[in-house]
């Protein structure tokens, strides 16, 4: 068994003059990955690579020990969802995952009884005989998932699998991803949503212009980030009496008032979070402001893309 | 958050909208930047005939020059010595001069029928998918979404595939035409057989819009470009190779009214006044086949098309 | 990894029901029956027609010459191209089978509904070329048969040619009616051997070669020089075994860059 999920050296991929990644070194471990970047960050093409409907214009690329491309002994272990909503619109729901399992060497009354199973977890059995042609938009993406995770692949790669699925649909599919990866099937899906990355998992790639950008777990790329101060928003009720304290502490490298001027909320930026955060109540009981509340949005994963978006630009 | 209006800065549309009556405009516009975007089916299809229009200027213009040697009158004695040496009197020597002229409006027909051909090419090529892509790709939704009724669609469409129609066959035989009237002597061509160039008009306008409609009837029923292109082509070979072999097995050649080909010919040979007994057979039903073909064609566009404005 | 046959009979298994569902087919099945339809109206309208000159004159020139073709061509193409276009090409290069399973599962399926709509063709042109009253010596063996043989195997052969040039190449119904109407048209005009490049000069052989003297009155019948059956079969078979091999090589390296 191999350590790594997906080993990726140096890749590059172009469509003409057209660049899709460019000097891609990667190495994602088993378990669920998020893979992040805004629009034409190469994300499809990075998934189409691994999953081998795309070669390498240059380097090499990995998926469980094997070159993905042309290669079928790997596709029996891996499940793709593709990006593009396209289906065999006479086919029914089951005849659709049905067949793909008899590709996948199921026999018949397999491939239906698993089928169905698939259809059920991803809720659509009860229109498991109705033609694809009459689904939704998230219908079709649920039955593209059903048959992407139906042969209980080791890996599933899922290129924007929440698109077009309504609030309940999309809370449904981040728990069956949940239950995925609690099974022991890696998972690595890309996205736009940033809070349902971070539901999901502590593990992302974030792509940029077809570079990479970062990788690993949210923390410790937050961590990496030193010249971007960590920001705590301070809502006291006398928050000049507190900032006159706080600018002389060590580390602290701003300190700004928002809204209006009845406002009462503080944002500080600071190198040394930990200083900040020792010397706080002892700050809060000599002046007597009266802090109400603290708050940082910082370690989260928006504030990650947004710095190293920020930075990329 | 307070609440707040700003009512000072709104204040009611009291004009009156301009009824933009060419509201297909933008339709043919963009169809044409994107027909143009393709820069080796244009080379590909306007090559041949913009070659053969240049070759056939030529050659026109030395028969007309020809002719123009053979006429006394406007050359001066050298002129008219070597009228006389080419034997005959000055009544044979403007015959021949007349015949000259024939012989140009001849040739300019034969090379208008020709260059029909490449004129149905890029029509097909052009006008195949106009219809079938729009409706794969969901197009038509961006369309109607749009104060654009089903009218200007088809009628943006139509123009789209008529306008290179138009170039193929219309613009070549005005080019030999005005090559013609340019080398006769004092434009006598003009003169002589000036009803050519109302004639080409009419035959070249009419030949667009047979083939026109034809191209988006079938694109209107194939789901996809080159399912229509490929119907197109059938149609006209089906419908010529079936025209000739009922007209061959029943020994009656109205049978080629089927193959709006076969009609195009005889219409132009009946128009320019060209004598091909072989091909004699009744120009009405010609027009008449030309008229049901539209009417059928249309008949289907507008069948196919009438939901677009809804789905 | 599922053994190359599997694959191919399940695709060609599911394709067979989408295709019997599809308007293509149909219209494909349409077109083969069009010289059955010319033929009847002429029986009823043409005193002098007679049954064999009718079919062998209707076989030769439209059936053969233009439907099988044209129906070839709309098959063929689609066998890979109509899943690239429809963008479902990466569910089956996804699975664990030969690439090349794509290109003989629906080939086959294709061939097999062509064959069966081009046999139920010729049956219905001589069905309705022997209602014509003029006397000969009617629709013998040595008309009918050569017929169904020559338009079964054109389908076969046109439409394997054909998916393979929709594996090679993207406009593959542009080049292929380029192929059909323009380069045998020009080709078969052209004296000398020059025809033996055409498809149609093959097939036209294999009915000289089993036919009887009814196709005697085909125009330049007597004039050309036919091949023998024996070579003729092995040609096309060659033909057909290059076209598929070409295909299947290209497809298994092929990358397909769908836009989403």
């Amino acid at each position: 068994m191999s350590e790594h999920l997906v080993r990726a050296t140096d890749v590059a991929r172009f469509y003409g003059d057209v660049v899709g990644v460019c000097d891609l070194s990667v190495t994602i471990p088993r378990g669920t990955v998020g893979l992040l970047g805004p629009n034409g960050a190469g994300k499809s093409t990075f998934l189409k690579l691994l999953v081998g409907e795309l070669k390498p214009s240059r380097g090499q690329i990995e998926v469980l020990g094997e070159t993905p491309f042309s290669n079928p002994r790997l596709h029996a272990r891996l499940g793709f969802c593709p990006q593009q909503d396209a289906l065999w619109e006479e086919l029914t729901a089951l005849e659709f995952v049905e067949f793909l399992l008899r590709l996948s060497g199921f026999e018949a009354a397999t491939a239906r009884s698993k089928g169905l199973q698939a259809l059920e977890r991803v809720q659509l059995a009860d229109v498991a005989h109705r033609r694809l042609k009459g689904f939704s938009k998230g219908m079709r993406q649920r039955t593209r998932i059903a048959q992407a995770i139906a042969h209980q692949p080791e890996l599933v790669v899922l290129d924007e699998p929440l698109t077009g699925l309504d609030p309940l649909a999309r809370h449904a599919t981040l728990d069956l991803f949940r239950n995925l990866g609690n099974e022991g099937t890696s998972v690595v899906f890309s996205t736009h949503v940033l809070h349902e990355v971070e539901a999901l998992t502590k593990n992302v790639v974030l792509l940029h212009r077809g570079r990479l950008l970062a990788g690993g777990e949210i923390a410790g790329i937050r961590t990496l980030l030193d010249r971007h101060p960590r920001r705590y928003t301070i809502q006291a009720r006398d928050p000049r009496l507190l900032a006159r304290e706080l600018v002389s502490l060590d580390g602290v490298e701003t300190v700004k008032f928002s809204g209006s001027k009845d406002t009462s909320v503080l944002t500080v930026e600071t190198r040394l979070p930990d200083v900040l955060l020792r010397e706080l109540p002892g700050i809060a009981a000599r002046t007597r402001a009266g802090i109400g509340s603290l708050e940082s949005r910082d370690e989260g994963l928006e504030a990650v893309f947004d710095y190293l978006m920020g930075g990329a630009a | 958050m307070k609440a707040e209006m700003h009512g000072e800065t709104w204040r009611p549309w009291s004009g009156t909208l301009d009824g933009q009556r060419l509201r297909f405009g933008p339709i043919v516009r963009a169809g044409l930047r994107i027909a143009l975007r393709k820069k080796l089916p244009l080379v590909l299809l306007f090559l041949p005939p913009v070659v053969a229009t240049i070759i056939f200027s030529f050659v026109v213009y030395t028969v007309a020059a020809l002719a123009q040697g053979m006429v006394p009158a406007g050359l001066g004695a050298a002129g008219g010595a070597m009228g006389q040496a080419l034997g005959g009197g000055q009544n044979s020597l403007a015959g021949d001069f007349v015949q000259q002229l024939v012989r140009v409006r001849e040739m300019i027909v034969g090379f208008h029928l020709s260059t029909d051909l490449f004129s149905l090419l890029l029509m097909a090529w052009f006008g195949a998918g106009l219809l079938a892509e729009d409706r794969r790709s969901g197009a038509h939704l961006l369309y109607f979404a749009r104060p654009l009724t089903r009218t200007d669609y088809l009628l943006g469409k139509f123009s789209i595939v008529a306008l290179f129609g138009v170039l193929g066959s219309m613009l070549p035989g005005l080019v030999i035409i005005t090559v013609a009237v340019a080398a006769s002597p004092d434009w006598s061509f003009l003169q002589q057989e000036g009803s050519v160039i109302w004639k080409t008009l009419l035959f070249g306008g009419a030949w667009t819009i047979v083939v026109s409609s034809v191209v988006l009837a079938v694109s209107s029923l194939a789901s996809r470009r080159s399912y229509a292109l490929a119907g197109v082509f059938a149609f006209f070979m089906f419908s010529g190779a079936i025209s000739q072999l009922l007209a061959r097995l029943l020994k009656d050649r109205d049978w080629l009214a089927l193959s709006p080909v076969q009609c195009g010919i005889r219409i132009a040979e009946a128009l320019f006044d060209l004598k091909m007994p072989v091909r004699d057979w009744n120009t009405t039903i010609a027009w008449t086949s030309w008229a049901l073909m539209v009417g059928v064609s249309w008949a289907i566009i507008v069948w196919r098309t009438r939901r677009l404005e809804v789905v | 990894m599922i053994p190359l046959h599997t694959a191919a009979w399940v695709i060609a298994s599911v394709h067979l029901g989408t295709l019997v569902r599809s308007r293509r087919a149909w219209a494909c099945a349409g077109l083969l029956l069009l010289p059955a339809l010319i033929a009847w109206i002429v029986a009823g309208s043409y005193a002098k027609a007679t049954p064999s000159g009718l079919t062998t004159m209707l076989g030769w020139n439209a059936l053969l010459q233009v439907s099988v073709p044209l129906v070839s061509l709309l098959m063929g193409v689609a066998v890979v191209a109509e899943e690239v276009d429809d963008r479902t090409i990466t569910y089956l290069f996804l699975r664990p089978i030969p690439r090349t399973a794509l290109l003989y599962g629906r080939l086959v399926t294709s061939v097999l509904w062509l064959a069966v709509c081009a046999a139920v063709a010729v049956a219905l042109l001589v069905a309705a070329a022997s209602t014509a009253d003029g006397s000969d010596a009617g629709i013998t063996n040595g008309v009918r048969l050569p017929l169904l043989l020559a338009a079964c195997s054109g389908v076969a052969v046109y439409t394997a040619v054909f998916a393979a040039l929709g594996v090679w190449v993207k406009n593959a119904m542009i080049v292929g009616l380029g192929y059909t109407f323009a380069v045998e048209g020009f080709l078969s005009q052209l004296p000398g051997r020059n025809q033996l490049l055409t498809l149609q000069h093959h097939l036209r052989s294999l009915i000289a070669g089993t036919g009887d003297d009814a196709w005697q009155r085909i125009d330049g019948y007597g004039a050309t020089t036919w091949e023998p059956l024996g070579p003729t079969v092995l040609t096309l078979a060659s033909i057909v075994l290059v076209a598929v091999l070409l295909g299947a090589w290209r497809l298994q390296r092929r990358q397909y860059e769908l836009t989403s």
